[in-house]
């Protein structure tokens, strides 16, 4: 029983890093329509600039914090800089645009950093606790706790703030948002700089438990893009209970199901989107597209 | 400079190749009524998509006697030109209270809701309602009260008796007949209801494929013989 209790806690923090991830895709697709595949090679450089602040001796905290806050500043670059240009494009040129957003920012990392693997502090040390035999590692909780902390904050922003009612007014009805005199243009930026930040926060989270190298986020945003399906692809919230339940279900079907192991559960994730999108294509939480005859 | 709020001075427009305006020129004064009216395809909502900038325009449109022929709509919403558009524009999926909220956007400050409600009680009682769950007539009222939020001095509103019934049209134009004496709010309105609205107007163009054949005060367009014959039916 433990051991169950365990393996389910150890897949609800895993699954957080991947709540964080999705959650940055589903910003991002909710305001503009655009499935960003380039999400996670943006975690991925984000992570690097903050491995870099901690090699020239910036203590881990003060380095995520300025990754963050550069991450804000890059997201919303890149969407006045490259997305900007092909904004209503047919959907064909936009998936061409964020893969090779993809490819330019992983050999970015490559030529700036190499391939070699590299160690990535954790932010929550490596201490246990353990309650009624159950025994869970500090990093579990932090993730837990840091993705509720991003969905408490988002929420506060998008419900409580004009700036998010405008995000929110943008996403919806971009005309008649332009009519009430809401800069959709800057709303959009703004979008994909809040979705860089949950992005580089999935990265941070998820280098300690493995290696950085540029090739650090390909699994992870397998697992964010099985969650956001999940969850449904314009839900924040569907999105984050999407990423708890992949991770519990990777956790289980790893720990409990012999032929799986460790090898084959990146299937998984791809067996939860093939059926999400057979049998309930718009998720659990997602509205589902309607068009009138 | 005249007084005049809005001066659109040989406005042509169109979408791409199209051009659907031709050197169409017309004024509104502080807090007058202009109705335009014309046949389907006429240019009607052409014109006040131009004058916000929507489209954009070739030739000169000021507000207040500013240029803003090559302004962001955002910008010449700032100036107070709240434009109600065809179809009302609402936000569906958001709150009746979070519509009239944006309707401030560009105002500062905390808005305030009194007088929306106060001409719309209705808004009032469906405050915390999705805007998509409201009735057309329901609609109707959120998109003029969303426009008044801005405190404009010039309202531009496209069709805003359409799909409704007889009695809410009435009742609509008796709201706007408050709003003009009150809030002295000048208004640009498009309308097919040619009858109703040159009862209440003070001037009116008649727009025919792109060009103005006919303008003058609501009287003098009213009596027009072939006025009378290709719109008001008598």
């Amino acid at each position: 029983m433990e051991r169950f209790v365990e393996t389910v806690i150890d897949g609800i923090a895993t699954g957080s890093i991947y709540g964080a991830l999705a959650l940055a895709l589903v910003l991002i697709y909710r305001s503009t329509g655009i499935v960003n595949f380039a999400q996670g090679e943006m975690a991925m450089f984000s992570t690097f600039g903050a491995w870099a602040l901690t090699q020239a001796g910036l203590p881990i905290g003060l380095a995520v914090l300025l990754t963050l806050a550069a991450s804000l500043l890059g997201g919303m670059i890149i969407e006045r800089a490259l997305i900007r240009p092909v904004e209503g494009s047919p959907e064909l040129t936009l998936v061409t645009v964020t893969l090779g957003l993809f490819i330019l920012i992983n050999g970015l990392a490559r030529w700036i950093w190499g391939s070699q693997n590299r160690g990535f502090p954790s932010m929550f040390g490596d201490g246990n606790v353990t309650v009624a035999g159950v025994s869970t590692s500090l990093e579990s909780l932090g993730l837990v706790a840091v993705l509720l902390g991003v969905v408490g904050v988002l929420w506060l922003v998008f419900q409580k703030t004009k700036l998010g009612l405008g995000m929110r007014a943008a996403a919806v009805n971009p005309a008649a948002s332009r009519l009430v005199g809401i800069p959709v243009g800057r709303m959009l930026m703004f979008g994909w700089g809040l979705a860089a930040v949950c992005g580089a926060l999935a990265g941070v989270l998820v280098a300690p438990r493995l290696f950085l190298d540029p090739g650090l986020m390909g699994p992870v945003i397998i697992y964010s893009f099985a969650a956001a399906t999940l969850g449904g692809f314009d839900s924040p919230f569907g999105a984050v209970l999407g990423g708890w339940i992949i991770g519990v279900a990777e956790a289980l079907a790893g720990g409990y199901v012999d032929f799986i192991g460790q090898d084959l559960k990146i299937l998984v994730p791809l067996a939860v989107i093939l059926s999400v999108l057979l049998v309930r294509p718009h998720g659990l939480f997602g509205s589902p597209e309607v068009a009138r005859a | 400079m005249s007084g005049e709020l809005l001066e659109v001075e040989g406005l042509h427009a169109g979408y791409g190749p199209v051009n659907v305006l031709e050197d169409v020129s017309l004024t509104v004064g502080e807090g007058e009524t202009v109705a335009l009216l014309g046949a389907n395809g006429a240019g009607k909502t052409t014109t006040l998509r131009a004058i916000c900038g929507m489209v954009k325009p070739r030739g000169s449109v000021r507000i207040g006697g500013r240029d803003v022929a090559k302004q962001s709509t955002e910008r010449i919403v700032r100036l107070g030109v709240a434009h109600v558009p065809e179809g009302r524009g609402t936000f569906a999926p958001l709150t009746v209270e979070e519509n009239l909220r944006l309707g401030a956007y560009s105002r500062r400050g905390k808005p305030s809701f009194k007088r929306a409600f106060e001409l719309f009680p209705r808004l009032e009682e469906r405050r915390d309602q999705q805007a998509g769950t409201l009735s057309g007539g329901e609609q109707q009222m959120l998109a003029i009260a969303r426009a008044l939020m801005l405190k404009p001095k010039l309202m531009l509103l496209d069709e805003p008796s359409l799909g409704l019934a007889p009695k809410l049209v009435r009742e609509l134009f008796k709201t706007l007949r408050r709003i003009k004496e009150d809030e002295g709010t000048a208004m640009l309105i498009v309308e097919q209801n040619a009858n109703l609205v040159l009862e209440f107007a003070d001037a009116a163009h008649v727009l025919e494929t792109g060009r103005v054949v006919l303008a003058g005060t609501a009287d003098e367009v009213a009596s027009d013989e072939k006025m009378r014959k290709a719109y008001l039916g008598y």
